[in-house]
């Protein structure tokens, strides 16, 4: 499910197209707001509404310039609208406000045989090397590595962006490829339920999501000592 | 309780009972139970012919805050009371232990328990915290063979405990799981088959998980006591069939709260074999998708709906396809309450339906009714009391349909307001100090302006003024939840207005330390509160030093609290157990340099210390 088209996310790079005004609300008030002060949970959000998030640790000595720039992303529980009051926008018919996110109509609502939409979803915590915001991916919405792979390239890409360069806005923001062949400069793991820490991509789809706990993405070049430090379970790269 | 209120009651009772001499001649209650040691024959003579006189005396109060004053008299008092108390309500599932509950009261047929506090709704709490019925089940079961009602909220709930509950009580009749969740509806199943004297059966807002089990063919054949079934929050089919049957054998139904999966056909075949409902939740209002186009006749609805003629209250609407609501029309005038708040429904479509709800109290809905929604609302809506206004989409940047607008609107239509729950994109002071001044009977007043730290749209200024009118304005405000861009002062006028405020909820507000500090030491009647991301820090919370032994609970989330203070409190105060956790279940990501951060303070008073089941994240200081 692919939910970039929410407009919740907004990445750096169309932060300048933002109303001037509406900015000034959000970053510089009349009064003296917490928001300038303080440093903010940044919780970026995917998969559904109303799932659990990431919600990382307060760092008051490592507040970037990333932070600053890059507009409130969601936060967790906000606003305070309990998780079946979160799917309206599924099914509903169409005699209502013009609905902005509306999901692939195949799977509507009247189906008695239909998904809950609330509940179900496997999420698992993904990090990313150089990235401090941690994000969760819905493993049950997705059939293959390639899918995965294509999500956590959607995740990332512009966190990635927005790490590297701090100054300036409409950098190129390069995909994030090669995360299960060994050939692109990130790679990506998973830690099981034992605590084994294995390259993705070996083991049958549905063997990985009954085991898998959470995900990173490392640098390529750190595979090996990565490996030396798990159970060995999995040694080889594909090739 | 107030000591004035209780000597007040003591004085009365014992008027009453024509006691000579008086039991206590103290006007302070006294814990220590000493009678008075004035020339009082002793008590002993008297008490067997006093406790009869006051059982049957006690019978009739029922209030559970005159309960605990009458038990705080004396010690003859407090045992009677105890003895006499049916129905037993606990705020908090940690406050107290089973046994203790079973030692206390000896006869209870009703149990009201409460567990995770309201912000564990927004996933603020990481699972697995707590509130497991299971330790209440197991003493109740054996204390309480006559049990007949339970009713739990926000508690972890598992088949086991169900299957528990059915073979333990042979009377009982009603339960009630509001937000609850850790059962599925194999469990519901078993209530259903083993609880033969079952008059309620209310699943609200819980998560059932779906078992694939038909628990709806469970219940016993023959004739039913049910009176109420409620399962609109059951995410999983139902087998119809099986229901109609129920609803043909339960003649003593009035309240049926269908899911999503029942279709307007079946809703229609329901309403037919029970006219006599007084509520429905009507499942999804829409055409099943056999049925959409085909050349068979259509029902009428709307006869059906006229049929109902003692139908007061009207929900569901989950999948609602507009064409269908005029279908509702016969019975608008009746209706007392409506929750549209499932339901995507435009403006056009809304006016004419509600223009002939004149007798509606108790209005839920979603933000598409607009602006223009709630001024047809305030038109027509003159017994209005509880308005509830969701998002359609919650999110921060969403269009905002409602406003100010509407929000005055209602304030000059519905005079008789009582308890609002609005949600909106902006506001004005201008218009939230109007409803204060419309509406007097106001007792809950709940603002959530999703925009983080969003001043006044038309001023740019705070909106403390308009909570501040609110608390000045409306004297028998009970609870309080403020949002937008707040300043410390709103916390001054709320700490020095709001003298009857007992809930009060805040998230992104308030400067400093200061803004608790007012709370604190303000708000006289303050049990329960529950923060998020403010800047309050220790000072703030060492400020309320003084009340958190009266207070139910404090929940504090992604403020600046550090473990020092927290730890200070849980010393000085050992009747008040303070947990420290943080939002996640797992301690991967420890950052050495904030372990003394806290994330998360939830603290209550409790007569039993800390738990024993806490998880392994959480810390008891």
């Amino acid at each position: 499910m692919d939910d970039y088209s929410r407009n919740g996310e907004i990445s750096p790079k169309l932060l300048h197209l933002i109303p001037q005004g509406r900015r000034r609300n959000w970053f510089h008030n009349d009064q003296a707001s917490v928001y300038n002060k303080e440093e903010k949970n940044l919780e970026l959000k995917l998969g559904p509404p109303g799932e659990d998030d990431e919600h990382i640790k307060k760092e008051p000595k490592d507040k970037t310039t990333s932070q600053k720039r890059t507009a409130p992303g969601r936060v967790v529980g906000w606003p305070p609208v309990r998780s079946f009051r979160k799917n309206l926008a599924n099914g509903s018919s169409s005699n209502g406000v013009d609905v902005k996110n509306q999901r692939c109509g195949d799977d509507n609502g009247r189906a008695k045989t239909m998904e809950p939409k609330r509940q179900g979803g496997l999420f698992v915590k993904i990090n990313m090397y150089g990235v401090p915001i941690g994000r969760k991916v819905d493993l049950s919405s997705h059939n293959s590595y390639e899918q995965l792979s294509f999500t956590v390239d959607k995740l990332f890409r512009g966190l990635l962006a927005a790490q590297r360069e701090s100054s300036s806005f409409g950098e190129e923001e390069k995909p994030i490829t090669g995360l299960l062949d060994g050939n692109g400069e990130y790679t990506l793991t998973y830690e099981d339920n034992e605590g084994d820490k294995i390259l993705v991509g070996d083991v049958p789809w549905h063997m990985f999501v009954s085991s898998v706990k959470r995900l990173r993405v490392i640098k390529t070049t750190e595979i090996s000592s990565a490996l030396i430090y798990g159970n060995g379970k999995q040694e080889k790269m594909r090739s | 309780m107030a000591e004035e209120d209780l000597s007040e009651m003591a004085k009365d009772v014992e008027l009453h009972l024509k006691l000579d001499p008086p039991l206590s001649a103290n006007n302070k209650p006294s814990r220590s139970f000493k009678t008075s040691s004035s020339s009082s024959p002793p008590p002993c003579d008297t008490s067997h012919v006093l406790e009869n006189v006051l059982e049957n005396v006690l019978k009739f109060l029922e209030s559970r805050r005159d309960r605990n004053a009458v038990s705080l008299v004396c010690r003859s008092w407090y045992r009677v009371e105890a003895q006499t108390r049916s129905e037993v309500f606990i705020g908090n599932c940690y406050s107290l232990s089973p046994a203790r509950l079973a030692r206390r009261f000896t006869r209870v047929r009703s149990l009201f328990l409460k567990g995770k506090p309201r912000f564990a709704d927004f996933n603020l709490m990481p699972p697995d915290w707590g509130a497991r019925f299971a330790p209440w089940v197991a003493v109740t079961a054996k204390a309480y063979p006559w049990l007949e009602k339970v009713t739990l909220k926000r508690m972890f709930v598992t088949d086991d405990d169900l299957a528990l509950l059915a073979a333990s009580f042979p009377g009982f009749k009603e339960l009630v799981l509001l937000c609850c969740e850790g059962f599925g509806t194999s469990g519901v199943a078993v209530v259903a088959n083993k609880c033969r004297q079952l008059k309620v059966l209310d699943l609200i807002e819980s998560e059932v998980t779906d078992d694939e089990v038909d628990w709806i063919s469970c219940f016993p054949e023959g004739e039913t006591h049910l009176e109420s079934l409620s399962f609109d929050c059951v995410e999983s089919p139902i087998n119809f069939k099986a229901l109609e049957r129920l609803v043909v054998r339960s003649p003593f139904l009035k309240k049926l709260r269908t899911n999503r999966f029942v279709s307007l056909e079946e809703l229609h075949r329901l309403m037919v074999r029970a006219p006599q409902l007084t509520s429905l939740g009507t499942g999804s209002f829409s055409s099943s998708t056999e049925n959409a186009g085909q050349g068979e006749q259509e029902p009428d609805y709307a006869s059906a709906f006229r049929a109902c003629r003692s139908l007061v209250c009207l929900s569901g609407f989950r999948e609602l396809a507009a064409e269908y609501l005029p279908a509702i029309s016969p019975v608008c005038a009746n209706l007392t309450s409506i929750n549209f708040s499932y339901a995507n429904i435009s403006p056009d479509v809304f006016r004419p339906i509600i223009r002939n709800c004149h007798n509606v109290r108790v209005f839920w809905a979603l933000d598409s009714i607009c602006d223009e929604g709630l001024q047809a609302v305030a038109a027509t809506c003159k017994e209005l009391r509880e308005l509830r206004i969701f998002p359609f989409d919650p999110s921060e940047d969403s269009e905002g349909p409602v406003s100010g607008l509407g929000l005055q609107a209602i304030s000059e239509g519905c005079r008789k307001l009582e308890s609002i729950l609005y949600f909106c994109q902006r506001m004005t002071n201008v218009a939230v100090t109007a409803m204060s001044e419309n509406c007097p009977q106001l007792t809950v007043f709940r603002l959530c302006i999703m925009g983080r730290h969003r001043p006044d749209h038309v001023t740019g200024k705070p909106m403390d003024d308009g909570f501040g009118a609110i608390v000045k304005n409306c004297k028998k405000l009970t609870r309080l939840a403020v949002s937008g861009l707040l300043t410390d002062k709103a916390f001054s006028l709320i700490g020095e207005y709001g003298k009857l405020i007992r809930t009060l909820s805040v998230a992104f507000a308030g400067d400093s330390d200061m803004g608790l500090r007012y709370i604190l030491e303000g708000c006289p009647k303050l049990e329960k509160l529950e923060i998020r991301d403010s800047p309050f820090g220790d000072a703030g919370l060492r400020s309320g030093m003084h009340r958190y032994n009266d207070m139910r609970f404090v929940w504090m989330s992604s403020c600046r609290l550090s473990r020092g203070s927290c730890s200070d409190i849980a010393r000085a105060l050992p009747s008040v157990v303070v947990e420290v956790f943080g939002s996640d279940d797992d301690d991967v990501d420890v950052d050495e340099d904030n372990a003394d951060y806290v994330e998360i303070l939830y603290m209550y008073r409790s007569l039993d210390g800390p738990r024993k089941d806490a998880p392994k994240f959480v810390t008891i200081l």
